[in-house]
């Protein structure tokens, strides 16, 4: 039966690749001016510590809790959170842009290292994850809960960089 | 009657592939498809001549140019890897690397679930080994799409066609084979006309991708970085580990 379960898996993912191909609406356009989708947050609030400080810290929340108004708290709640999940989209925008370019680039280069392709591959693929990651919390919990898994998040990534620097070394040990 | 009207049309529109690839110039173009393409309508009308002439031949016709045709098969993937990767060199290494880790796994799966160095290897009949190559050919069709994907290669409408018509019969083979042994008789039955409507289905679709010749479009973003393509690994590296430490810095601000 385990055999037979194979081969439907194989099936169904040729199907699934199909549909994928199908259904993306995605173009090359996106190479050159990654960026340019309408309604796309602005990339730069990530540079404004100030901004991420306030979004994350818990300064705002205790002013507001002093008020004691149970509705302020909810609607301070409600668009903290909003804030807090397009500041993480934002990042991902950036990544999405900086992986594009990369890719754009590497497709036509003859002189490509399928190990480096894959270093470069799975960095972006943890950035992602933990971008997920940090969403749900936010939806779950509030962003203010991020701070302990962001403290996780980057000592994770570190031992996971040096984890596939040995499954797949390359010439020059860079670390990202 | 059914089953009949089925196999006519197939045998028509296989017949009007081939023609339109003389006329088109399309032959010189896609030779591997098109081989194939010739192959399959020669396989047809050999198979119903043996079916109605000589029956008692006709498992062994049967077998035999099944297995040809899984052949002839491999070559459309080719074609496909050759056509939609070469204005691509660093993407068709990929591909390459890819499509060999695979083979190895599944040649060592085969190996490991039909005892590959001991004398069970007789005993494989030729159904298994369809199946098995399928299953390969499917997997490697589902790597090549990926790799299309991520680096996105803009298939043109023949290799789209091509794409198309061959993932959807790879798809639904697999399946079959691997069903076909489980749900019994009742299955048989239903796949019986499923499975040639389904290739009318792959059939239509090749025509009318293959209807003329419609090459890919030249990749609109071409960055030439020579041989720097270390440093610009290197760098995307960088910049992603910059990127996550702003990301994780701003959260703990």
């Amino acid at each position: 039966m385990s055999g037979i379960a194979l081969y439907l898996a194989g099936g169904l993912l040729l199907a699934s690749c199909l549909l994928r191909i199908l259904f993306d609406r995605r173009t090359e356009g996106e190479f050159s001016d990654p960026l340019g989708g309408a309604g796309q947050p602005s990339v730069g609030t990530l540079s404004d510590t100030q901004l991420s400080a306030q979004l994350f810290g818990s300064e705002d929340w205790r002013y507001v809790a002093s008020l004691g108004s149970k509705a302020i708290e909810l609607e301070f709640l409600r668009m903290r959170k909003n804030l807090a999940l397009a500041w993480v989209h934002a990042a991902r925008v950036e990544a999405a842009a900086l992986i594009g370019a990369h890719r754009a680039a590497a497709r036509t280069s003859a002189h490509l290292n399928f190990f480096a392709e894959v270093r470069v591959t799975v960095a972006y693929a943890s950035f992602l994850f933990f971008c997920v990651l940090f969403s749900l919390v936010i939806r779950i919990r509030g962003p203010v809960a991020l701070q302990s898994l962001a403290r996780l998040a980057d000592s994770q990534s570190e031992r996971l960089y040096e984890i596939v620097g040995q499954i797949f070394p390359v010439a020059e040990n860079f670390r990202g | 009657m059914l089953s009949q009207a089925i196999w006519i049309a197939a045998v028509a529109l296989e017949a009007l592939l081939v023609i339109r690839s003389v006329s088109r110039g399309l032959g010189w173009r896609y030779p591997y498809f098109y081989s194939y393409i010739g192959f399959v309508l020669a396989q047809d009308v050999l198979r119903m001549f043996v079916y109605t002439k000589h029956p008692m031949i006709y498992p062994q016709v049967y077998w035999s140019t099944q297995f040809l045709g899984l052949l002839f098969g491999c070559g459309v993937l080719w074609e496909i890897y050759r056509c939609a990767l070469s204005p691509f060199p660093g993407a068709r290494r990929i591909a390459r690397n890819v499509l060999g880790i695979l083979v190895i796994v599944l040649l060592m799966k085969a190996a490991l679930s039909h005892g590959f160095w001991t004398a069970n290897r007789a005993i494989l009949t030729t159904l298994d080994i369809e199946r098995d190559l399928r299953l390969v050919q499917a997997m490697s069709l589902a790597a090549l799409i990926s790799v299309f994907a991520f680096y996105r290669v803009s298939l043109g409408r023949n290799l789209r066609a091509l794409v198309f018509g061959y993932g959807i019969f790879l798809a639904t083979s697999v399946i079959n084979l691997a069903v076909r042994g489980q749900l019994g008789e009742r299955f048989e039955l239903t796949w019986e006309w499923l499975q040639p409507s389904l290739y009318i289905v792959v059939l239509a679709v090749w025509s009318s991708g293959m209807w003329r010749y419609s090459p890919m479009e030249p990749p609109k973003v071409a960055w030439s970085i020579g041989e720097d393509y270390e440093r610009l690994a290197r760098s995307t590296r960088i910049r992603l580990g910059e990127l996550r430490s702003r990301v994780n810095k701003g959260i703990r601000a």
